[in-house]
């Protein structure tokens, strides 16, 4: 009802598929997806191990509402503890593979250990097996779906796969489904990498059940109803995330040249009329059409092409097809903070980042860290084999492509922004979190957003918490640390955990999610016990990273953040107040000074 | 528009629902909600206004 009630244990070291059946407790506790993996992750293995290690588990796990006809419910995510991070990693994707797997009779899928040669894992409905996957390792996402869907004799099978940067487990490998959507962040692809794990390929007949149609219809039916005609679900039609490029230079909160300056004076040659402009010698525009996920009537995604002249795909056919275009994130990533206003050069490093499945925000901030060292001297055109300097549209494509394949010196921009850094002595220039890399908002414009990287359980983030609303009207930080708290507990069970899509947020709110769960779930379900959910989520995702040795020292943003002003928009001259609000969160959690959850506060939500 | 205008009024005119703004700049600065009715424009200032958006 909702769960299919029904877990598949894979030991790849042994070469076994088990079905077993899902633990109902910890269901009702931990809702699904984010919250539900988290738990079973914690139970699987010892959150101090090497995230590269065969003890590490990694986990793809839908939600109870994955695959039913609840607005936007194709969402599913890879838990593990990350290659970047060392503290635990979920990453969320889209697309229709979370959908087939729940609909082949499956809440969630457990690999266990490191399989003596490359394999991938194969769904059809009841019935699972590894198969060898040696000839198609070496080989990108592009490559292997159809190749996995012909060998298997069904187009209609849904791939979940790494690139070659996941197979050299670079530290922000992630895994793509569909081409062109991805379970992004914190290296959750070279875990699998280092697993010798593929690809995850399914086919489900099974369908689905809730346990009180009526009610759930009824539900889903209001749910539409306010979704359908919301402004922001235009936006969303008509521009994706993208239009988010305008609103962060203007106000002055885009991370620009890693985070130097806050605002990119080339975005226009990037922006949302950009991409509608005919440009270069052929009159290419750049947008096409709109893509949307299972079951999802917004259709954010974008479809974009490249000028077949341009540098980059000049007599390379197989990029000259339309495929996964600008969003916000990476147009910021990819653009104003590698200081490169090329719309070609953005969209071909995004083509790139998908077909070999790497995080193009990490990417970024990697690429990124590294101009910033290359234009100190520490490191050289020796070294590099371009030029690296900020904005050099030849040293992104050169070292996205090297990166994809683990080679050259993007092998070394694989290392992600903290280790490459370390490793040149200039640690202080990696604008990460954790080690992780920030999203597209700087937070010294953009207060709730610090407070928000810096307590992320993932590492720096952008969607743990809502600040957006709040930041864009004050920089008073009364009420931020609340706004922050509520908002990590909200999404960490209605977005992460239920199986919907963020992207409802505007137009759908907590107690029609609530009516959702309850109209599919047996229990009863409220906005109340959504937020004790999330509640219960996020303290034991903090519990596992403590348990991986951290702590309040790592609740913290880079040096730049917290000493060098702002240097121009509304916000100039502000750092980051971390210090100012960290304590009232702490408090506000149930946390003492160092971070770590009080025993009170724990019994309370079941964790002691 | 008459001098002394406010944000508030600008907007009125434009026919643009207060409620649904995220971000309103006047030239380089943030003008919360609160502040449209007092905030006064002159001669020669860029209004922005960004509807709700959030995510990426």
């Amino acid at each position: 009802m909702g769960w299919t009630g029904k877990i598949l244990r894979v030991n790849l070291t042994e070469g076994t598929c088990k079905n077993e059946p899902l633990n109902k407790d910890w269901a009702e506790q931990f809702l699904g997806q984010r919250g539900l993996a988290s738990k079973y992750l914690m139970e699987s293995m010892d959150p101090a191990v090497d995230a590269l290690d065969p003890a590490n588990v990694l986990i793809f796990a839908t939600g109870p509402l994955t695959s039913t006809m609840a607005p936007t419910a194709g969402r599913y995510s890879v838990i593990t503890k990350g290659a970047l991070t060392n503290a635990i990693a979920c990453s969320n994707s889209g697309g229709k593979v979370g959908a087939e797997i729940k609909l082949a009779g499956w809440d969630m899928v457990i690999f266990e250990g490191r399989s003596p040669k490359p394999v991938y894992l194969w769904i059809d409905d009841d019935h699972v097996e590894l198969r060898d996957a040696s000839h198609l390792w070496g080989r990108s996402v592009w490559d292997i779906e159809p190749a996995i869907k012909n060998e298997l004799g069904d187009p209609s099978i849904k791939v979940a796969s790494i690139g070659r940067s996941g197979e050299k487990m670079v530290r922000f490998a992630c895994v793509v489904n569909e081409l062109h959507r991805a379970a992004g962040r914190s290296g959750v692809g070279a875990v699998m990498g280092s697993k010798n794990l593929k690809a995850i390929a399914a086919r489900g007949a099974g369908g689905v059940t809730v346990n009180d149609p009526k009610k759930f219809m009824a539900a889903v039916a209001h749910a539409k109803s306010t979704l359908q005609p919301h402004p922001v679900r235009q936006r969303f039609i008509k521009m994706g995330t993208h239009a988010m490029l305008d609103v962060t230079h203007n106000f002055g909160s885009l991370p620009t040249r890693n985070d130097r300056d806050v605002q990119f004076e080339g975005v226009d040659k990037l922006n949302v009329a950009a991409s509608h402009n005919p440009h270069g010698p052929n009159g290419t525009v750049n947008l096409i059409t709109n893509k949307a996920c299972f079951a999802c009537t917004i259709a954010c995604g974008r479809i974009a092409q490249i000028d077949p002249d341009h540098f980059s795909i000049k007599n390379k056919p197989q990029y000259h097809t339309a495929s996964g275009g600008l969003e916000y994130e990476n147009v910021f990533a990819l653009g104003a903070m590698v200081g490169v206003d090329d719309i070609d050069a953005v969209t071909f490093a995004n083509f790139v980042c998908n077909e070999d499945g790497m995080d193009t925000i990490s990417f970024g901030g990697s690429l990124a860290a590294a101009m910033e060292l290359y234009e100190e001297g520490a490191i050289t055109k020796e070294q590099t084999g371009v030029n690296l300097s900020f904005g050099s549209a030849e040293g992104l494509v050169k070292m996205v492509e090297e990166c994809a394949k683990g080679e050259g010196f993007g092998a070394e921009i694989g290392l992600g922004a903290q280790r490459l850094c370390e490793k040149y002595g200039r640690p202080e220039l990696a604008m990460t979190v954790k080690g992780q890399e920030f999203a597209g908002y700087d937070p010294r414009a953009m207060q709730g957003m610090a407070l928000a990287y810096a307590t992320s359980n993932r590492g720096a983030c952008h969607l743990r918490a809502s600040p957006f609303a709040t930041d864009f009207q004050t920089s008073d930080l009364e009420g931020k640390a609340e706004i922050v708290k509520t908002t990590q507990d909200e999404r960490a069970a209605m977005f992460d955990s239920a199986g919907v899509c963020a992207f409802i947020a505007a137009a759908v709110n907590i107690d029609q999610i609530a009516a959702m769960l309850d109209g599919a779930l047996e229990s009863e379900w409220t906005a109340d016990r959504i937020r004790e959910t999330g509640e219960r989520i996020w303290n034991l995702e903090r519990l596992f990273n403590n348990a991986a040795g951290m702590g309040r020292k790592d609740d913290t943003l880079p040096d730049r953040m917290l000493h060098t002003p702002a240097p121009s928009g509304t916000q100039k001259g502000m750092v980051a107040k971390l210090d100012e609000m960290l304590p009232e969160y702490y408090e506000m959690r149930g946390w003492d000074e160092e971070g770590q959850p009080r025993g009170q506060t724990l019994s309370r939500l079941g964790l002691a | 528009m008459p001098d002394g205008a406010s944000v508030a009024d600008v907007m009125a005119r434009l026919d643009v629902a207060r409620e649904t703004l995220t971000m309103t700049l006047v030239n380089d600065t943030a003008v919360r909600p609160a502040l449209h009715d007092s905030h006064i424009m002159v001669d020669g200032d860029v209004l922005t206004v960004f509807p709700p958006i959030e995510g990426g």
